[in-house]
């Protein structure tokens, strides 16, 4: 019955996966660190993701599995993200919006003043809530997708999203607010 | 008065953030099934493994490689029209099949295939991090494929470990002259420069961020060169055989 069942699933292939996947997962990498840094992540992540992919249970979805991968290899970044996101707040300038390598035009616009406050807000976050927040925000997972991205709890992540939440409103103030 | 959500300001953030483009998806792609290869020498990758993708380039003159040695590029040997290795038609094999990959994901209605049986050799440059190879092959668009590698790459067990991409139309380019100018982790003391000039020229002078400059040869609307690190180009100019401008091109 269950191989029945699987069957009837048909898991999609690796490269079925990286034609869906690429793009989200790359947009996300790259609001987080940069474009040449989101490359080599996402790389990684699909490097590892090929090598295993013949032990992926093809009756999960592989989306938060593919990005527990990928927040894994974030933790090596972590510093490097809030240096950029100390430094956007700093300058106005988002050191994450600069030119790649294969001279794509830079974006060098001054930020608004919310996000530069926004950016020393995230930055000031404990590195695992500044994941969960992430995931959640950017990501699009849920909670179920990030528990199991992360191997923790739903009640876990749901508590750290909570504090994060806290944490960053508190820290705009009121920015947030327009007249 | 109105307060935005947290949530809201977040997904505000940094909201302009593009998705890959197809070379971006194409690099990616060689560079997470290339290291699959590496752990099966049978599979018919075995011997292509291409972490990053460019431009490439091709050679005529010897007498230009002068120039380029003093900023770390040495023209070893020119091998324009031979014949490719099966390692390297297994590399434009992978081409096509990146080519149907990135038109699944959206990023390519009809993207170019090598037309591998022409596959052929243009150049070799030196660098310390061994000899540095250029292939091309026409495509079934027009245009052409290209392949550049590190021809014995001890860090994938003396095997071929390169990038490489196709012309994509439409073939009319925005700039007689591209370029792209890059360094990848597993050869991180080298800063690789290749391009194209869509306009007949017999050089292409490169300038850098330092102050120095380069020359190097094109053939067939190619050039390729291997620099420090830190080298960051700042401007291309290619010339004819009489060392007139044609084309120039400055960093954004």
């Amino acid at each position: 019955m269950t191989a029945h069942k699987r069957e009837e699933l048909a898991a999609p292939s690796f490269d079925e996966t990286f034609s869906s996947e690429i793009a989200p997962l790359y947009r996300y990498l790259r609001r987080r660190v940069g474009p040449h840094v989101a490359e080599d992540l996402a790389s990684a992540t699909f490097a590892i993701a090929f090598e295993k992919w013949e032990d992926v249970d093809s009756s999960r979805p592989v989306r938060p599995w593919l990005y527990g991968i990928a927040t894994n290899l974030m933790r090596h970044h972590w510093r490097h993200e809030r240096r950029m996101l100390r430094a956007y707040a700093r300058t106005g300038v988002d050191p994450a919006a600069v030119a790649s390598a294969a001279d794509e035009p830079a974006s060098n616009a001054v930020a608004p003043s919310q996000h530069r406050e926004l950016a020393a807000a995230i930055a000031s976050l404990r590195p695992q809530d500044r994941e969960i927040l992430l995931l959640h925000a950017w990501a699009d997972l849920g909670d179920g997708e990030i528990a199991r991205a992360l191997s923790i709890s739903v009640g876990t992540v749901k508590s750290r999203l909570h504090r994060a939440r806290s944490r960053l409103r508190n820290q705009l103030g009121s920015i947030g607010q327009s007249g | 008065m109105v307060t935005r959500d947290d949530l809201e300001l977040l997904n505000d953030f940094r909201l302009d953030a593009r998705a890959p483009d197809e070379d971006t998806v194409r690099r990616i792609y060689a560079s997470a099934t290339n290291r699959r290869a590496r752990r099966e020498p049978g599979s018919p990758l075995a011997l292509l493994r291409r972490p990053r993708l460019a431009l490439i380039a091709a050679a005529t003159a010897l007498v230009l490689a002068p120039a380029a040695l003093a900023v770390g590029t040495k023209i070893v040997e020119l091998f324009e029209g031979a014949p490719a290795s099966p390692s390297v038609s297994d590399g434009f094999q992978t081409f096509n099949r990146l080519a149907d990959t990135t038109g699944r994901a959206g990023f390519a209605k009809s993207s170019p295939h090598a037309v591998v049986d022409k596959a052929h050799g243009v150049m070799r440059v030196q660098t310390s991090d061994g000899p540095l190879e250029l292939w091309t092959a026409p495509n079934d668009q027009g245009g052409r494929c290209w392949f550049i590698d590190f021809a014995d790459d001890p860090l994938v067990g003396q095997a071929q470990n390169g990038w490489g991409g196709c012309d994509s139309p439409p073939d009319k380019p925005e700039s007689n002259i591209a370029w792209n100018n890059f360094w990848w982790l597993q050869h991180p003391t080298i800063r690789v420069v290749d391009g194209r000039v869509y306009v007949k020229a017999a050089t292409v002078r490169l300038g850098f961020a330092d102050g120095s400059d380069a020359t190097l040869p094109v053939v067939n609307g190619f050039f390729l060169g291997a620099f420090g690190r830190d080298a960051r180009l700042e401007r291309a100019t290619a010339l004819d055989d009489t060392g007139t401008a044609v084309a120039v091109l400055e960093r954004p």
